[in-house]
This record gives structure tokens, sequence and C-alpha cells, in this order.
């Protein structure tokens, strides 16, 4: 076992595949819905979406785009996700459609 | 920040008084675990998908609390070292004693190959024993240049 990966079971290293992969599927299928509201958010600075039973209320601070997710339920996780935004409106765009695919990725379990 | 610039050679961190002896010794009860930025090596073979990634664990025995876990990726720069990205996950829930909060959920999709040196950082919050205990910032062992330009 490679000393990276030593903290993972067998099955949270399938989860780990799947989320990355769940990521990556997003950013290619659900492309164009994530760049308009990479449009939406640069523009006002705030964008809010619901997926199943999380809220998702993206937003930019200082340097960085900002995801917060929180579940409607008591026994789930929350999380949030930050990510340094870029110079160009090109990449920012992209960092964006990364940053709501490993949002909406991060909802497996 | 400097502190981010230095790497410390512990891998674990321990965050609690101690309050139990073992042969001796006073052990902590809980400890804070970060591994080495790497790219999945799993999702490499299976595809061409890269991604660089850290992982951690809040590992105790007794029962901790309202665990949050954030866990940060560097790259390293020449003038100085870069924040790349950041998770945090709030996990509700009471542990059992010897159980483990996870976080493998950290990563940056590698926009090309550029060769870049990487470092994963970790801190924690828990509520243990009836009190908000704090673990502080521990950072992974190695820094290996990876693959993987963000």
């Amino acid at each position: 076992m490679k000393s990276e990966e030593v903290f993972l079971t067998p099955e949270q290293k399938r989860e780990e595949s799947d989320v990355l992969y769940e990521c990556f599927r997003l950013m290619q299928v659900e492309r164009s819905r994530y760049e308009k509201q990479a449009k939406i958010l640069l523009a006002t600075k705030f964008f809010l979406s619901k997926i199943g039973i999380l809220d998702l209320a993206y937003s930019v601070r200082d340097d960085r785009f900002i995801c917060d997710a929180h579940s409607n339920t008591i026994s789930s996780q929350s999380f949030s996700i930050e990510l340094q935004i870029p110079d160009t409106q090109e990449e920012q765009i992209e960092t964006l459609i990364e940053l709501f695919a490993q949002s909406e990725a991060g909802l497996i379990h | 920040m400097n502190i981010r610039k230095v790497i410390t050679f512990d891998v674990l961190i321990q965050f609690l008084i101690p309050t139990s002896v073992h042969g001796g010794e006073l052990k902590a009860p809980c400890r804070l675990q970060i591994g080495i930025a790497h790219i999945s090596t799993n999702l490499f073979e299976n595809s061409r998908i890269r991604a660089v990634k850290v992982n951690a664990s809040s590992i105790c025995n007794v029962p901790q609390s309202n665990v949050t876990l954030t866990v940060e990726i560097w790259k390293t720069g020449v003038f100085g070292n870069h924040f790349v990205a950041k998770r945090k996950v709030k996990s509700l829930g009471t542990t059992l004693l010897n159980s483990r909060v996870d976080h493998f959920k950290t990563f940056r999709v590698c926009k090309n190959d550029t060769l870049t040196s990487y470092y994963g950082v970790a801190y924690s919050k828990a509520f243990i024993a009836g009190k908000w205990q704090y673990a502080r910032e521990v950072l992974s062992t190695k820094i290996i240049p990876l693959e993987c330009g963000t």
C-alpha cells in the first residue's frame, strides 16, 4: 500500500474514485449550466442552488470562490469548499465550473 | 505565513492534554493525521483523469462530536507558497471510541502536466469531554513534485 493512500479503506478508495469521476463527468456534461451559473456568480458575487437535500451557497470573498453546503437533515454532514480565484475571466469561469462540479459530486456517500 | 513554509517531520500531532498512561508514557487521546499530496493513482490507471489530492483523518480513543476537519492544498513557488484549495467537513454526530473521522475529498483537477510541488495542511476542532478542543495545523511530511498544473 502506498504511503499516501494509507488512510483509505477499500470502500473509501471506491468512494474517492466515484467522487472524482463524478466531478469530472459533471464538468463535461453540465458545462453549459455551470457556465451560466459562473456568469451570474461573477456578476452578483452570490449564487444559490439546491440539489436534493443540500442547499449550496456560492460566494466570492477576498481572493477565493467559496461554496457552503448545508443539509436539510439533522444527521448529515455539511461542508465548504474554497478555491483560489485566478487572474483572467476565462480561468475564473473554468475554476467555477470545477467548484460547481466538486460541490455537486461531493454529495456522493 | 511563515508556518506554511515549514514542513514538519511529524505526521501525527497529539492535540489533547495526555489523559492516559501506557507503560509509563502519557498518551493523548486524539491525533490528527495528514497524507502527502498525490495524484490519485487508482483514478489515473482507469482513465486519463488527473487530480491532486490530500487525505486526512482525526483519530480519537474517546468519543468526539461536532468534528470539523479542514484540509488545505498549497503549492510552492519562487516568491512564496500559494493557496490552491480548501475543503472543510463538519460531522454533526458523535463518534464511538477509537473511531476515525476521515476526510478524503480535498482535490483540484489538473489543468496540464506542469511539474508542481504540493503539500497539505490539516486542522480540526471537536467537542470532546465537554469542551471544544482545537488541533493545530499539521503539514504533509514531504513535498513531492507532481505532473499536475493547477
